[in-house]
């Protein structure tokens, strides 16, 4: 008889547990507060039960109360626990092995770039061996108007966010004795491009400036409601990459990144402000 | 109030700051609860989704749901998004890992990062780094927080029996900061090398900083660097954005009083 008692008792206080555990992972998913009606109306359990569980989780800093001071938010203590998976989703980690898988179908150059700001940034790269197209330095912020690899993810961002960008970034020929490629070149040529990569997935070109020429094919790799995460280009001189083999490894380049094309759209791409210094 | 729910939470927290997946019987040693007890706590932790075994193993690991907890804990601070472009530039100009410390109460919170591109880099894990007066972001933050609050936090540290240095040394070290614009710290695994970390100053104070993890100055010249130029406009970059959207920067802890945040196993 004892035992049945000590049996029910425990099964009580497992219950009490589960009902406080099952309050804190409510608040998975929900960036804004919860009040006490809305947790007991979301876990079918009454007002009073939930009052205890979410005194229980705030005394442990699990929950604080927010600034009204009425509804309950995660708290800080869920901070200091280490749950030992990567925390950061990591679009140059993600990309690499495409970059070599890039690399290794075309023996071109292959760079990743991301928008920083106003700016295109090259974040990654897998030189060509002999002869290659070489990309300046590392880290190093190009405008999103200048050379054809920024457009490409100027592409990807609205027609109100790229007509924000073209009012602040006038005058446009500002850059051009560092970006010759696309020196005296206007908004409509920009626009030009931005059509381009919007209608096919991915923008190629030639920069005739460099040094008997290079090619280049850029594909932009969005997120699931096709905000920019980065672009991925590869770039040989013409000799070696022209129109044809361009044109012959298309298909295939293609191919190699619908995975990731598929797994990008897992993860929201980071946001882009159009104000800031350029 | 349940104390079996107050148990089971101490077992996660004890999961949680652990470096290794922990048993029944040391969990139960450890915390003085009896393995049986602790045991049950466990199985409803687990059904929960917050521990989960260690390779099939009987000791146990922090779970899925706790990742997904910390996720949406993340998400509350929209920096970590706005940083995060920053980081990576950062990360791939010098070549080493970066960082995004925040302050909650008189801690400092690494809540992103992104990881260099040399050999060798380090990664520590994202979560609480330690109080405000330790390492180079979280001082860096502490010497742009309005004037007092390093007597401040040494107070509450003192009632709290935390480990902080004495008040002149971290106040001469807090003004070198200030007249510098950055903090350094040396770099445990190269001799006079230091890693660096930047405010992130706008509407008059900071609650965050940046921080390049990797021994990129010399210990003794720190203001000299080819780079330091181009790593400081990075920052005011994001400093600009701070002034233009303050909403981005928003502290989700900011309504509580910087004294009532307390980590207790943190020291």
């Amino acid at each position: 008889m004892a035992n049945t008692a000590q049996l029910a008792r425990t099964a009580y206080r497992n219950q009490a547990t589960q009902r406080v555990l099952s309050v804190l992972s409510a608040f998975i998913g929900h960036h804004g507060a919860r009040g006490v009606t809305e947790i007991a109306r979301a876990l079918s359990m009454n007002k009073n039960m939930a009052h205890r569980a979410l005194t229980v989780l705030t005394h442990r800093g699990y929950l604080t109360r927010d600034a009204s001071g009425e509804r309950y938010q995660l708290g800080y203590r869920v901070l200091v626990l280490d749950g030992g998976e990567a925390d950061n989703f990591d679009i140059a980690a993600l990309c690499r092995p495409y970059l070599e898988a890039l690399h290794g179908l075309t023996g071109e150059s292959v760079f990743l770039s991301i928008i920083v700001g106003r700016s295109r940034v090259n974040i990654d790269w897998i030189e060509a061996r002999g002869r290659r197209v070489s990309n300046g330095q590392r880290g190093r912020s190009v405008p999103l108007h200048c050379t054809r690899m920024s457009r490409a993810l100027l592409a990807c961002l609205s027609d109100a966010e790229v007509e924000d960008y073209l009012r602040i970034a006038a005058p446009l020929n500002r850059y051009d004795a560092l970006f010759p490629a696309t020196a005296n070149e206007t908004a409509e040529h920009v626009w030009a491009d931005i059509r381009q990569v919007r209608r096919n997935g991915h923008l190629i070109w030639r920069n005739p400036q460099q040094q008997y020429g290079a090619a280049y094919v850029a594909f932009p790799v969005l997120d699931s409601v096709h905000r920019p995460h980065a672009v991925v280009t590869v770039g040989g001189p013409f000799e070696r990459f022209g129109p044809d083999r361009i044109g012959a490894l298309l298909p295939g380049m293609r191919t190699l990144l619908d995975p990731l094309h598929r797994q990008s759209k897992l993860f929201p791409a980071p946001p882009v402000f159009m104000s800031g210094t350029l | 109030m349940s104390s079996s729910a107050q148990r089971a939470l101490r077992i996660l927290e004890a999961i949680g700051v652990a470096d290794r997946p922990l048993g029944v019987t040391e969990l139960g040693r450890n915390l003085a609860i009896p393995a049986g007890t602790a045991f049950r706590s466990l199985d409803a932790l687990e059904r929960g989704g917050l521990v989960s075994r260690f390779q099939s193993s009987p000791r146990y690991v922090l779970g899925p749901t706790l990742n997904r907890l910390r996720h949406t804990l993340f998400a509350q601070f929209p920096i970590r998004d706005v940083c995060t472009p920053y980081l990576r530039q950062l990360a791939f100009a010098s070549g080493e890992t970066t960082s995004l410390t925040v302050a909650v109460g008189w801690y400092g919170v690494r809540i992103a990062a992104a990881p260099g591109v040399n050999e060798v880099t380090s990664s520590p894990p994202l979560g609480v780094a330690g109080t405000l007066a330790t390492g180079g972001a979280c001082r860096a933050i502490l010497a742009f927080l309005a004037d007092g609050s390093a007597a401040r936090m040494a107070t509450w540290a003192q009632k709290h029996a935390l480990p902080i240095p004495a008040a002149h040394r971290l106040e001469a070290e807090l003004v070198t900061i200030r007249q510098r614009g950055f903090a350094v710290e040396a770099a445990p695994f190269a001799a006079r090398r230091a890693s660096i970390a930047l405010p992130i100053r706008a509407g008059g104070g900071t609650h965050a900083a940046i921080a390049i993890e990797g021994p990129v100055l010399d210990l003794d010249n720190p203001r000299y660097h080819d780079d330091l130029g181009r790593w400081t406009e990075i920052v005011a970059a994001i400093e600009d954005l701070a002034r233009i959207h303050p909403a981005l920067f928003a502290d989700p802890f900011g309504h509580l009083e910087r004294d009532t945040v307390v980590f207790d196993d943190i020291r």
